[in-house]
């Protein structure tokens, strides 16, 4: 009963930020199942988005890169984004608010036990949090697999938007602002430290497996130069494999100027040089030539600007490797949001109310 | 409080009163913060069991320094507190468990109601007699559905005191309560505050700096000026043994301080019971005490004999 009364009470302490956390879970949620389910309604067979060719229908594959690149770019974006809010909505208040507002005296000058007002304080916070990150990594989770319907590989920055991995950084993010409010005392400075460590976290723990990667190739949909729908896959004959990574490329470069100097050598053979405007004047003579040139070269421009493009895409993780990276993570996430709960509670204990 | 003899400055420690056993004490406690302010100075402060004792002082006297370092919220640098025997800075738990406290800002939930309020101390403290809380706050006409945001400075130190006496702690701490209050709202308090108290035997220590209000309340007298305890004392006995005389004619032996008046009059606070002399009112009794303090070379206050 007295469990019960403390969870209500709690509830009514901290009911804005768990029905923020809540709503936007459930919105977000709700986005990336519909999103999904448009993405599985175009029916984009496994086989193209593997392998491209034949497989492709390039209206569907149009349709899809459009739900990709719009509603699902937007969404991945606030999946990896939306479980570190939370956690940080969720967490801050808990303790930074009372020292801040001068509420802390009183439920510490009722009970010298902090410790057990820490835990009924955070419970249902983090039951919340469960709910709302497990809303969040269900929806990411299926987004992802419409998404990645057919993908050898993926990208590792996305890892923290789905599955495990987004509710363990989630409650990471609870308790590391938990700990940092308890130690700043003030709401805003605890959201924009707490904010902080977390992106920061998340960009740390990418960044040494992601510069251990080292792939041959990055593939997406695209449309080659005659308008059928293929995969724009970057050739091994354009990397230097002799050079190092540069470009974001480990241990391999893309050499474009090299790349860019055979598309112009293919420009020249194919429609002549480059009409230059000699006089200046932008004569009628000079603007026919000039748009002929274009209408023949633009073929080549089109398939130079896919693989250029595509190119620049070359870290990534095979989809057979992707469980234990979100093993990584999720174990990663733990040891952060575990140590940041422990010291939470010593800060507690020695914390003076203002 | 209840010694016959108050205590002053050269000799601040209260006179042991070995009838009732202290509820609260204070030995040579000193406090800093930072490098330049020092709160509080060899403090000695013994409060006996069963009293109500005033702690009065200015702003920045180190009141509320001294008060939190009962209920745990400060640790002293040196020197230790005791709630009943219990010292907060090894059993905070312990300590906390025979306070009722009511802090300097009311600092209420501003988003629970007052029957939150209640419920919430009810889960924080064993032994919460939620009960009647609600009948004394019903007495007060403080409507237990009102969000405390919504109270008067006068209900939310009304329910903060409810919440204090509603543990039946065996010791009250007050700090500044009466502060925000007017003068009615002031008077109900200390009605409640006193009643309650006498009628559990319990012992409450209220901070201030208004000296009027807490005469008829309190027993006792513990005056705080610069960080230092300057006079404690039970209230009768020093007035007794202090009288008012004017400048220019007194023993530097017997004066503690000069000091203004009320309308710019000096008058000089003297330890005496010379009948042919004025008893200073507890105002001014203070008012000498916290003038020596702030000018301690003045009069005989470091140096004069006990009354």
């Amino acid at each position: 009963m007295n469990a019960f009364r403390t969870m209500w009470l709690t509830w009514k302490l901290h009911r804005f930020e768990m029905s923020f956390a809540l709503a936007a879970a459930a919105l977000v949620t709700v986005s990336a199942l519909f999103t999904a389910h448009r993405i599985d309604s175009i029916g984009l067979s496994e086989a193209c988005l593997s392998g491209g060719g034949p497989a492709c229908d390039l209206q569907m594959l149009r349709a899809y890169g459009s739900i990709n690149g719009a509603d699902g770019g937007y969404l991945r974006v606030i999946l990896t984004v939306a479980p570190l809010l939370i956690g940080v909505v969720l967490g801050t208040p808990l303790v930074a608010r009372e020292i801040e507002q001068r509420t802390a005296w009183l439920p510490w000058s009722l009970s010298g036990r902090r410790r057990s007002w820490l835990v009924a304080r955070t419970l249902p916070s983090l039951l919340v949090a469960f709910v709302a990150l497990g809303l969040l990594s269900l929806g990411g989770t299926l987004l992802f697999d419409a998404i990645w319907n057919g993908y050898q590989q993926v990208e590792l920055g996305e890892i923290g938007a789905q599955s495990l991995p987004a509710l363990a950084r989630g409650l990471a993010a609870l308790a590391v602002s938990l700990l940092v409010g308890s130690l700043v005392g003030r709401t805003l400075p605890t959201i924009l430290i707490a904010g902080a460590l977390m992106s920061g976290w998340a960009l740390v723990i990418v960044a040494p497996a992601q510069d251990a990667l080292s792939r041959e190739r990055g593939v997406w949909a695209s449309e080659d130069s005659e308008g059928h729908a293929t995969l724009a896959i970057v050739d091994r004959a354009h990397f230097d494999l002799s050079r190092p990574g540069v470009d974001g490329e480990p241990g391999a470069r893309f050499d474009r100027e090299a790349a860019e100097a055979a598309f112009e050598s293919e420009r020249e053979a194919a429609c002549g040089p480059y009409p230059r405007d000699v006089t200046g004047d932008e004569s009628a003579a000079w603007r026919r030539a000039w748009r002929a040139w274009e209408r023949c070269t633009e073929p080549i421009t089109q398939r130079a600007r896919a693989l250029l493009i595509g190119s620049q895409w070359s870290r990534h993780v095979p989809v057979s490797a992707w469980s234990d990276f979100e093993t990584l993570d999720v174990v990663m996430s733990g040891v952060l949001g575990g140590s940041a709960l422990l010291l939470t509670f010593p800060v507690v204990v020695r914390r003076k109310p203002q | 409080m209840s010694a016959a003899s108050p205590s002053t400055m050269d000799d601040p420690v209260l006179t042991p009163d070995h009838v009732r056993p202290p509820a609260l004490e204070a030995k040579a406690v000193s406090k800093r913060f930072g490098r330049s302010t020092q709160a509080l100075r060899d403090v000695h402060v013994s409060v006996p069991q069963g009293t109500i004792a005033a702690l009065v002082g200015p702003n920045g006297a180190g009141k509320s320094t001294l008060i939190r370092c009962w209920v745990g919220f400060e640790s002293p640098d040196a020197g230790a507190v005791r709630v009943l025997g219990v010292d907060p800075a090894t059993d905070r738990a312990g300590a906390v468990e025979r306070l009722g406290y009511v802090s300097q800002h009311t600092g209420l939930y501003r988003g629970l109601s007052v029957a939150d309020h209640l419920t919430l101390a009810g889960t924080l403290r064993r032994g919460f007699d939620a009960a009647e809380a609600r009948l004394r706050l019903d007495q007060l006409g403080i409507p237990l559905g009102q969000r405390a945001g919504t109270l008067s400075g006068g209900q939310a130190s009304q329910l903060a005191l409810c919440i204090a006496l509603g543990t039946h702690a065996p010791v009250l701490l007050l700090d500044e309560p009466l502060a925000s209050l007017d003068p009615l709202a002031r008077h109900e308090f200390l009605n409640l505050l006193v009643a309650v108290v006498r009628e559990r035997g319990a012992t409450a220590l209220l901070s201030s700096h208004i000296v009027s209000d807490v005469a008829a309340a309190c027993d006792g007298l513990v005056v705080l000026g610069g960080g230092r305890v300057t006079l404690q004392a039970p209230i009768d006995a020093a007035l007794g043994a202090h009288r008012i005389a004017a400048p220019g004619n007194v023993d530097p032996a017997i004066a503690v301080a000069t000091f203004a008046r009320p309308g710019g009059e000096l008058a000089v606070l003297v330890r005496s019971a010379d009948a042919t002399l004025a008893t200073p009112s507890l105002e001014e009794l203070v008012m000498g005490y916290l003038a020596a303090a702030r000018s301690p070379g003045t009069g005989s206050g470091a140096s004069g004999p006990d009354v």
